[in-house]
This record gives C-alpha cells, structure tokens and sequence, in this order.
C-alpha cells in the first residue's frame, strides 16, 4: 500500500487505476475506454509476432503472410487475432465516440480530451490503411493506389505529393516498405496520445448520464470499476475468439486473398468496413477536391461540437429532441456505411448524396437548433410571471 | 505507514481528484464525496437478474420511441433502394427506358 502511493512511479498507476474517484453513476457505455486500450495492447503485441515473419517487399509480402499462416507455430491466430481486433478496434471507437456525443462528453471542460480523442481517432484510420496495405493482395495494392491518389486532388503539387508518397510513379515496393514502417512506428504515437487523452480526462474527471457533477457520489476506480471493466473485457474476449477461430474472414475482403497485380484492377474496389462511411462522402461529392475535403472534413467536423452545441444541459440524457437527433446521425452513419460498398449508380448515389448533407447538417445546423429552441423553451418556462 | 498519511497526502481520494504527473501545484477540486464499503461485504454483481435483464429492460424500452423512428425510416430506405436497384437492372427496366437488351 504504502509503495503504491509513494513510488514515483507506482504513484500514476495508483493515481489512475487503483484510487481514483469515478462517478457512481456510469453505465456500461463508459466501459469502452478499457476495451480500447486492451485492442491497442492486443495490437501491438501481436503486430510485433507478426513482424518477426513478415517480409516488406512487393515479392515476398504475400507469401510471407501465407508462410505466417500455414508455417509459423500458431501464426494463422496471431494474424487473425491482429486482422479482427483491427475491426473490433473500430466497433469499440464509433461506440465510444457515440457515447461522448450522445452524453456530451465534448462540452467544457472536457474539450481537450474530446480533441486528442478526434486525433486519435483520425491517426487510427491511417494506421489501419497503412496495416491492410501490407499483405499486399489486390485489394491492397487497389485500395492504397485509390486512397494516395485521393491527395492528386491537391491543386498545383498534389502529383508530386502523392509520387513523394509512393516512392515511385505508382504503389511500389518503396512504398510497401515506407507503410510497413510507418505501421509499427504511428501506433506507438497513438498510444502517447492515449495516455494525453488519460491526462486530459483526469483533471476534470469522467463525463456521467446526468451531465451534472458526480463530485457528490464517487467509488473509487478499484476495486468497483475495474471489476466492471472486466466483465466487458470478457465479453470482448469471447466473442473475438468465435470470430478469430470460426468467422475469421466474416470482415474481411476476399479479393485480398488474391496477389496484387498491377495489371488487374478488381470489379470494385472498397476499403475496410470502418472506413465506408467516409468513403461513400468522398463518393457522394462530384468534384474530386472537394470530395477529399468533405472526407477529411467529416473527421474534423468532430471537432466544433464544443462550440455547436448551443444547449446549457449537458448530454441527451433530459433531452427528448436531442435523443431522437442522435438516433437519427446513428441512422444515417450506418446508411453512410452501406452506401460506401455498393457501386455508386442510382439510387445509391443519391441516397449517398442526402446522406453526406444530412451528417454535415447534423454538426452545423441541427443541433445548435435544438440547443437554441430548448434554451428558448427554458427561459419561456422559468420567466417572472409577475411581470405582466 | 498510517492510514491519515495516504489520506492526507495527495493522491486521489475524497479530498484530491486530479494527479498532474508528480505536480502537487495543480489545484485540488473540492466537494469530490466517495464512498466505499469494506471490500468483504461487496458483492461482484448484486441483483445481477434484477438489474440486468428486468431494470435493463425498463430502461430501454424507455429508449423505444427514439429507436423506432430514425432506424424504421433508416430500413424504409434500405429496402426502397434494393427494390429500386433490382428493377433498374431488370429487363423490364431497360425495356422502359428504350435500351436494347438481349
């Protein structure tokens, strides 16, 4: 006991997961911060096995993960454990977000934890490109031709952006390298960031369903919620392993299956499931600039909720119209990501269309709205009645 | 070590919320109430059944209206859009249009 508070190192881990206070009040939903930082352990762990055997280089990168597979002791579940968790990373992020946004966990004085959040979150897709370039299938190779591409939009020195980028006149071996570099070195970046993300929460402390202080009613972080943490972590556990040795390719694409031929374009060439929501508004928007715009945009787009968010009542928790708005965004992501892997023709391309203009007016117009109305509606009702 | 040692120093606890990284400047929040038992008297999962399923249960179905709404028109969408898609590809379709088919 008397180690855990004092040591200068032990102290942090203390400060964070043994003493410190949490709300009494929060549900399950604030259980995925662990999950998260179990994926990211996960990932990092099993990424490191992996790099053992693979081999970054345009000729051997296939065949090295096929040797992974069918050679190296246990390596099909260190991969598919890898590949999937990759997915459930994803799953645990969008559910996380959607927590913050339905409880405003972006409000003061929570902004700088919501903004290293959106970093994170927008580092995490790049490095989830990098990673499913390096198998070095078809779609792949395709993928990562499409999505360098996307900077050619760049006006004047968007060519040379994207040659600078490749190493090359086109998706090469130099680039191969450069992605498998960047892959092992962005996530020890994101977990930096993960821990800023830790620091920034706890000065204020977590968010709660309320939206008002929990100053008044805490438990301590253990021996309470990290027992909680455990039953979902778990949960997690369990169902990864029915995906990881019974569905493992449920996720996953089977073109890249196939060796990537530069000579062979594939019928259609979609990304990741987590990425489909934005590439359908990349899609949706005619223009090729304007389109990466928007999709760059919809990420960042995160970032002025603080300041959208006209509402005094933080969270959706007393908030009729609210609630239904945010079932509403869920709705239309969820359409964004369908739409993202179907062939953009009518009425895909149009439902596309009102889908991306919806999103963009959900951050910009919606809620504000609802915030003035409901602020409105509240002075309304408390006014001096004396007066008249 | 006594036990007004810990309570008294800064780490977290009742009187202390936030630890800035070995900053003891950081200002202390005040009012932070925590409550404990002794942990052989807590429970894992007290009422689990009751809480889980029956108090979940009320507490969602509570949530049913917002639901029902945006993903109804959500699956209205959906299954507008496959039909639309199927008749576009139809032979019927391409007949509609003018377009030879063979």
């Amino acid at each position: 006991m008397r180690l855990l508070k004092t040591h200068v190192l032990l102290r942090f881990l203390n400060s964070y997961v043994v003493d410190s206070p949490q709300p009494a009040n929060i549900s399950y939903l604030w259980n995925f911060g662990s999950l998260l930082a179990l994926c990211l352990i996960i990932q990092i762990l099993t990424g490191a096995f992996l790099a053992m055997h693979y081999s970054p280089n345009v000729d051997f990168a296939f065949n090295s993960v096929e040797h992974i597979m069918r050679d190296v002791n246990n390596g099909w579940i260190i991969r598919y454990t890898h590949a999937n968790v990759a997915s459930f990373f994803f799953i645990f992020v969008y559910m996380h977000v959607g927590r913050g946004l339905y409880y405003g966990s972006y409000k003061s004085p929570r902004v700088l934890v919501w903004s290293i959040g959106v970093i994170i979150l927008i580092l995490m897709m790049a490095i989830a490109f990098l990673g499913y370039v390096l198998p070095y299938g078809q779609m792949s190779l395709w993928g990562a031709t499409v999505i360098t591409n996307l900077l050619s939009a760049i006006p004047i020195f968007g060519v040379d952006i994207v040659e600078l980028i490749w190493g090359g006149f086109s998706v090469s071996n130099a680039t191969l390298n450069r992605f498998f570099s960047l892959h092992y070195l962005l996530p020890f970046l994101l977990a930096a960031l993960a821990l800023a993300h830790l620091i920034a929460l706890h000065v204020h402390g977590s968010n709660n369903p309320n939206g008002v202080t929990s100053n008044g009613d805490r438990y301590a972080m253990h021996p309470y919620f990290i027992f909680k943490d455990l039953v979902t972590i778990f949960a997690f556990l369990l169902v990864l392993s029915v995906i990881v040795f019974f569905y493992p390719n449920l996720l996953g694409h089977s073109d890249n299956y196939i060796p990537a031929d530069p000579m062979v374009t594939p019928a259609s060439i979609v990304p990741e499931w987590y990425l489909l929501p934005f590439y359908a508004i990349l899609r949706s928007i005619p223009n090729k600039l304007l389109g990466v715009l928007a999709m760059f945009g919809s990420l960042l787009i995160l970032l002025i909720l603080p300041l959208t968010d006209l509402s005094r009542i933080r969270g959706n928790q007393f908030r009729p119209a609210m609630k239904l708005a945010f079932w509403f965004f869920v709705v239309d992501f969820i359409i964004l990501l369908w739409i993202g892997s179907q062939h953009p023709e009518s009425p895909y391309l149009e439902i596309g269309q009102i889908a991306t203009t919806f999103y963009f007016a959900w951050f910009l117009v919606l809620v504000p709205i609802i915030g003035i109305a409901e602020n409105t509606l509240l002075d309304v009702a408390t006014a001096d009645k004396t007066n008249k | 070590m006594r036990p007004s040692v810990a309570r008294q120093s800064e780490m977290p606890g009742p009187k202390v919320y936030s630890l800035w990284w070995g900053d003891r400047t950081i200002p202390k929040q005040k009012g932070v109430v925590e409550y404990t038992i002794s942990a052989y008297r807590a429970k894992a999962a007290p009422h689990m059944l009751r809480n889980y399923l029956f108090n979940g249960y009320r507490r969602l179905s509570g949530e049913l209206v917002f639901w029902l709404i945006p993903f109804g028109m959500g699956y209205g969408i959906y299954t507008w859009a496959k039909k639309t898609d199927a008749y576009h590809h139809s032979k019927a379709a391409h007949v509609a249009a003018g377009v030879e088919h063979d």
